[in-house]
């Protein structure tokens, strides 16, 4: 797996076409998410010209696991979108918290895998440990993330540390929340799982 | 009992020993199955349960649970420690270790009637 960050700017046309494809594929084609999209290209008003992308390739040079990355201080995800997660909390607008959103790590080069089943970890726990890396190198301390509910129990059996901002609520029938992950640096993960943030 | 700017909610254990805890939500794993657990037991179901203060800032604990298949019956079980937005704080006002803080909340919510609410969200699961 070989794993490239950066801006647009930073990036190929190539990649970051690859990267909305892809975003179509597991978020609106496998899981159903009602989201804005043209041509069967994902993106929306988060994706700027200062989003950092982290983008996982296979050995074929296909994208098998994106991520979002968006600095607190500019229009996030949960500040604009999801704030009644937080529970009357401020959401946090700081250069040492950054949001992670539209992660995925689905390779569709793996044939006899359920969605869900491939969502599968050595790309996940790289893929998350990536974009820690990439937002610690940008001055992030801590990643917060809008996740199912599941991915707070995900992220513990992979060792990763993290802890909810808040009680989780029901949104389109499944319960979400807001989730807070130190960018520390983390040892090898324990299991492969499944991971999947909004 | 406050709000800290990393999310967390510090408190002492007296402390939350004094808040009430309601229950909030809980749910079925959506892939049941039947794994054996240990040598005369079987696991069929597991979940996760979640519980919540009234009071403001709002606690959040949640855990996963699994029911034991026993000779004897059926027992309900937390698995792993649970999950929270708690940091429990010693007298001196030093926080405790983040797996001490767990532990600690591990018992705690064991007092708590989650067993009582659970046969009534599986069986709303499967009615």
């Amino acid at each position: 797996m070989n794993i490239v960050t950066g801006t647009p700017a930073d990036l190929s046309v190539e990649i970051m076409a690859g990267v909305a494809h892809y975003r179509h594929r597991v978020f609106v084609e496998k899981l159903g998410w009602q989201l804005r999209c043209e041509n069967a290209l994902e993106y929306d008003q988060f994706d700027r010209d200062d989003t950092v992308y982290v983008v996982a390739h296979n050995a074929e040079h296909e994208v098998v696991g994106t991520a979002r990355l968006l600095p607190t201080t500019r229009p996030y995800l949960l500040d604009e979108v999801f704030p009644q997660l937080l529970h009357g909390m401020a959401p946090p607008h700081s250069p040492d918290v950054w949001e992670l959103s539209r992660f995925a790590a689905v390779d569709f080069s793996e044939r006899g895998s359920s969605a869900l089943a491939q969502f599968s970890s050595p790309i996940a726990v790289g893929l998350l440990q990536a974009s820690l890396e990439c937002a610690a190198r940008h001055g992030a301390k801590r990643f917060i993330t809008v996740s199912p509910l599941g991915v707070e129990r995900l992220l513990r059996i992979a060792g990763f540390r993290a802890h909810r901002l808040a009680p989780p609520m029901i949104v389109d029938g499944n319960p979400v929340f807001a989730c807070s992950i130190g960018c520390e640096t983390h040892g090898a993960p324990t299991a492969a799982r499944e991971l999947a943030l909004c | 009992m406050h709000l800290s700017p990393d999310g967390l909610i510090r408190l002492t254990v007296d402390q939350l020993l004094s808040t009430p805890l309601e229950h909030l939500v809980s749910g079925v794993d959506p892939e049941a199955h039947v794994v054996p657990a240990a040598c005369g037991t079987q696991t069929s179901l597991s979940g996760y349960t979640e519980w919540i203060s009234t009071r403001d800032p709002t606690i959040s604990i949640g855990w996963d649970w699994r029911l034991q298949t026993l000779a004897c019956g059926v027992r309900w079980v937390r698995v792993g420690l649970p999950r929270s937005n708690l940091m429990l704080t010693q007298d001196t006002g030093a926080d405790s270790s983040w797996h001490g803080n767990l532990e600690i909340l591990g018992t705690i919510v064991d007092a708590l009637a989650w067993r009582e609410i659970l046969p009534q969200v599986v069986a709303a699961r499967y009615a």
